[in-house]
């Protein structure tokens, strides 16, 4: 049975986001009835607001690297199944209210469209690149020298409760929800107050999609106030702010927010993350967002999913063909999820969702791809090459060219093998701020996972989506794995890759991982393990392999998770 | 609290019915299979499983004592069974959108049920053998549900047999993440310090729960005769006055198809009237009230020990209790 758009806007937002999310989701979708929009709306609903637990989970994630050399880690919680399910039926009820909509300076976590089913959200690179877009735009004006970057410290969790839930109360009822909704939002807001204490933090959690939209809310009246007073030239991404201006308009405008701001108790960050730029320095980088090279991958991971789904006899050879060729990129099994839509239905579908005609279909061949995989590969591998050549040691113009070599660096990891991988990877080296994505790079390349794990499960869970392909053993020079590696070790399992004759220390969601006394954990005293458990039900085997291995539905995007576990920002 | 939108599209669909359940070629329901294992072990168990196979005899209501319950359980509990069968998936689709009353209450959480008479449990067994199929089928998802019994029954006997099924499918509704903790209780309907105590238990174990739901099943053979339905109307304005509650509440009222019950002058149409009579004013104006009527659908059913299908009649009213105080 087909799945509607809440269930399709939930899996598509934490496909990309991570492994148990997505794997806990696909649980509780693989129920046929659950897949209904009706679904999401009155029974998950019902069910968070009417829970007696927290079922949270606390993923520690490579924030940074302190200069001791020391990890430093940013807890991110994921919320339970039916809360993911929730918050996705929540969030698109206040879409249809006029008083939740975002202020056109705001261009972070943006309402999706009816009948959008790419995630919760608006995906995150339209608004980044409309902002781009608006900023250029505006330092063309005369009265634009300077532009203003400054970031909000510590943002979701300086938001505190009490404040969180006056603001979700007060807009909610301007616009108009019915009382279950309000108090599902009430509900949400409250839970992650009690994580948030236990875990010594006082604010909204990090991570869970109702935080993004609640923060919105929040810092609306800045927003607002920002707005009015600098019109056309104030621009926030969630927490970053741009101010432009004359050098002494910009500097009001950081005085005014911070001022705005201590009214909120939060605070501007005022290290490097804190910085002007002139105008026309600024517009060197004007057409960053609009070359050619994304089209190339993004045809290549369109023409990949047009031939899982209309010749999913192919995908093995395909898999095969790639492999031969040291082409690493994870291939969904779409074939049960085609299989179940009707014929006529995907006729109908064909002419009206896709514009390319069948003849287009017909050219797509395993060597046709191989052929544009392998052109991806080089003409990336020589972008990657000539931007390293000219990285500025620091300003702006570092701020630029770090997101290329990561856009880069990112796609290269799926296409090169491991010789040319392991070569990357010393490269980046030398660059902190692409530490993450090396040390991934070079744990794909040696099948060594001892520095990833140590790095935090997006680390974890970026190297393992791509190790997954192989059939090399994976091994670990540790004997011993603490909290955070144990955790890395889960995400490991729960993707099909064993870690042998390692001591690990042992959490229920190592349990759940290897599938341990599945039924035991189905009475966990760890409310997320214990429901992710019941969902997966009593069966010998885990099932989590066969969940990430196959597609839940045709609209199921083929995301190519690495590239967002390896985002700079950590808020997703 | 209203939570379901009426004419919507069904929470649990005929065509989400697994064939475990129903039989969209004979058209015809089949008892949960671990329902049917639990009431055979159990005839087995008292020698009554070649008695079962016999044709049943005309005009039995059940009774308190042990002939009158064991002959109850040989020959009513799959008709009562098929009946809550024929309430919750309704395949077809003639029962207004009642069944989703059940999905929503027993989707997960602490939830409280109360089942009265309990006679041997066919109403709650059948509730939670029915969710734990389609749980087993993967057609609703297996939140971690707790399910508090309250079954209140008269016979002593009867009160034993539905203590054996609820034990002995226990192991198999905590695979489909379905904890039970059942209280059963003597309780006549006729007697209100009999009441009171139901209720007081009702009250301390619905404590904490997410949705409660009250079923009665059954009733119209005892209550239609002897006057009973006059001299036990105090106690059943005490249930459902302390039934209401800020929590999602249903009752819901099964009954065969006779027609003593679904006439105008029928059992049912008392029900209903007393219904609106003593409720219209925690209702406010123009709610639910006035809209409580019944619905009735007629289905053959597998006879898990007969060669030969059986028709069951069934009629139903269902009453969303309004919240303490509910005149808004």
């Amino acid at each position: 049975m087909r799945a509607q758009t809440l269930a399709l806007r939930a899996i598509n937002q934490y496909r990309r986001r991570d492994t148990l999310a997505y794997v806990g989701l696909r649980y509780f979708l693989n129920n046929r009835c659950a897949r209904r929009d009706r679904w999401a709306d009155e029974i998950a609903t019902h069910l968070v607001r009417t829970r007696s637990n927290t079922p949270y989970f606390g993923s520690q994630h490579f924030k940074e690297v302190d200069d001791e050399g020391e990890v430093l880690h940013r807890r991110i919680d994921i919320p339970s199944p039916t809360e993911m399910y929730a918050e996705a039926a929540l969030i698109n009820r206040c879409a249809a209210e006029a008083p939740f909509q975002a202020r056109s300076c705001v261009y972070s976590y943006r309402l999706p469209q009816n009948g959008s089913e790419d995630g919760i959200f608006e995906p995150y690179f339209n608004g980044f690149r409309e902002r781009h877009r608006s900023i250029a735009a505006a330092s063309h004006g005369d009265d634009v020298d300077s532009l203003l970057y400054t970031d909000i410290r510590k943002f979701y969790p300086s938001i505190k409760i009490d404040r969180a839930l006056q603001v979700w109360k007060k807009r909610s009822e301007l616009g108009g929800l019915e009382r279950d909704w309000i108090e599902l939002g009430e509900r949400i807001i409250h839970d992650h107050g009690l994580i948030s204490d236990r875990s010594g933090a006082q604010g909204l959690l990090t991570g869970p999609a109702f935080s993004h939209f609640v923060a919105n809310l929040v810092m609306d009246d800045i927003d607002q106030k920002m707005e009015s007073e600098f019109p056309g030239h104030y621009w926030r991404y969630v927490d970053d702010v741009v101010i432009a201006g004359t050098k002494g308009r910009i500097a009001d405008g950081r005085r005014r927010l911070s001022e705005l701001m201590g009214e909120l108790e939060l605070e501007l960050h005022t290290g490097d993350k804190d910085f002007e730029v002139s105008a026309s320095t600024w517009l060197e980088g004007e057409n960053d967002f609009t070359n050619s090279d994304s089209r190339l991958w993004m045809e290549l991971v369109s023409n990949i999913k047009k031939l899982l789904l209309y010749k999913p006899g192919l995908k093995a050879e395909l898999h095969r063909a790639f492999s031969d060729n040291g082409i690493r990129l994870p291939l969904l099994d779409y074939e049960s999820a085609v299989a179940e839509s009707s014929f006529v239905e995907r006729t109908r579908d064909w002419a009206r969702r896709y514009s390319w005609a069948r003849r287009r279909i017909q050219e797509i061949s395993v060597a046709s791809l191989v052929r544009q995989a392998l052109l991806a590969r080089s003409n990336y591998t020589e972008a990657l090459d000539s931007h390293l050549e000219h990285v500025p040691v620091s300003g702006f113009g570092r701020k630029r060219a770090i997101p290329k070599l990561r856009y880069f660096a990112g796609r290269l990891i799926y296409l090169l093998p491991d010789d040319q991988l392991l070569a990357m990877a010393g490269k980046l080296e030398e660059h902190p701020e692409l530490f993450l994505i090396s040390r991934v790079s070079r744990a794909i390349a040696t099948k060594d996972v001892t520095d990833v794990l140590n790095l935090g499960t997006n680390a974890v869970n970026a190297a393992a989506q791509v190790l997954r392909t192989g059939k090399a053993q994976i091994s670990c020079k540790t004997e011993r794995l603490d909290e955070v590696q144990s955790q890395g070790a889960a995400m490991l399992v729960i993707n099909g890759l064993r870690l042998d004759g390692i001591e690990v220390h042992r959490a229920p969601i190592n349990d759940f991982a290897e599938w341990r006394s599945g039924s035991e954990l189905m009475r966990s005293d760890d409310p997320f393990v214990q429901e992710l458990a019941c969902l997966h039900g009593v069966h010998p085997d885990s099932r989590h392999t066969q969940m990430l291995d196959t597609a839940f539905d045709r609209d199921e995007q083929l995301a190519f998770d690495v590239i967002t576990q390896l985002q700079e920002s950590s808020y997703f | 609290m209203e939570l379901f939108k009426r004419g919507k599209r069904r929470l649990v669909g005929r065509d989400d019915i697994p064939e475990e359940l129903w039989c969209s070629v004979s058209s015809m329901i089949h008892l949960p299979p671990m329902l049917i294992s639990s009431w055979t072990g159990l005839l087995k168990k008292h020698g009554l499983l070649d008695k079962a196979r016999q044709p049943a005899p005309k005009k039995l209501i059940g009774g308190l004592t042990e002939k009158e319950s064991k002959d109850h359980l040989t020959w009513r509990f799959t008709g009562s069974s098929a009946r809550v069968s024929m309430l919750m998936l309704d395949p077809k689709g003639k029962l207004d959108d009642i069944s989703d009353a059940f999905y929503q209450t027993f989707s997960g959480n602490r939830v409280f049920i109360a089942d009265i008479p309990a006679g041997a449990g066919a109403s709650i067994l059948t509730v939670l053998t029915t969710l734990a199929e389609l749980r087993k089928q993967e057609r609703i998802p297996r939140n971690p549900l707790t399910v508090v019994i309250l079954a209140g029954e008269l016979s002593e006997f009867s009160r034993g047999y539905a203590n054996s099924m609820l034990q002995s499918v226990k192991k198999d509704l905590a695979d489909q993440a379905i904890t039970i903790e059942p209280h059963i209780l003597p309780w006549n309907a006729l007697d209100a310090f009999s009441t009171t105590n139901l209720v007081r238990k009702m009250t301390l174990h619905s404590q904490n729960a997410a949705a409660r739901m009250v079923i009665l099943a059954n009733f119209s053979g005892f209550l239609n005769s002897s006057g009973n339905w006059k001299k036990a109307k105090p106690q059943f304005e005490e249930i459902f006055r302390h039934s209401t509650d800020e929590i999602f509440s249903t009752a819901i009222w099964i009954e065969p198809g006779k027609n003593d019950v679904t006439s105008e002058s029928g059992f049912f149409g008392k029900v209903t009237k007393w219904f609106k009579d003593n409720f219209q004013v925690v209702f406010g104006n123009g709610r639910n009230a006035k809209d409580i009527g019944f619905a009735s659908s007629t289905s053959q059913f597998k006879h898990p020990l007969k060669d030969h299908d059986v028709r069951s009649n069934l009629t139903v009213v269902r009453f969303d209790l309004p919240e303490v105080g509910g005149a808004e």
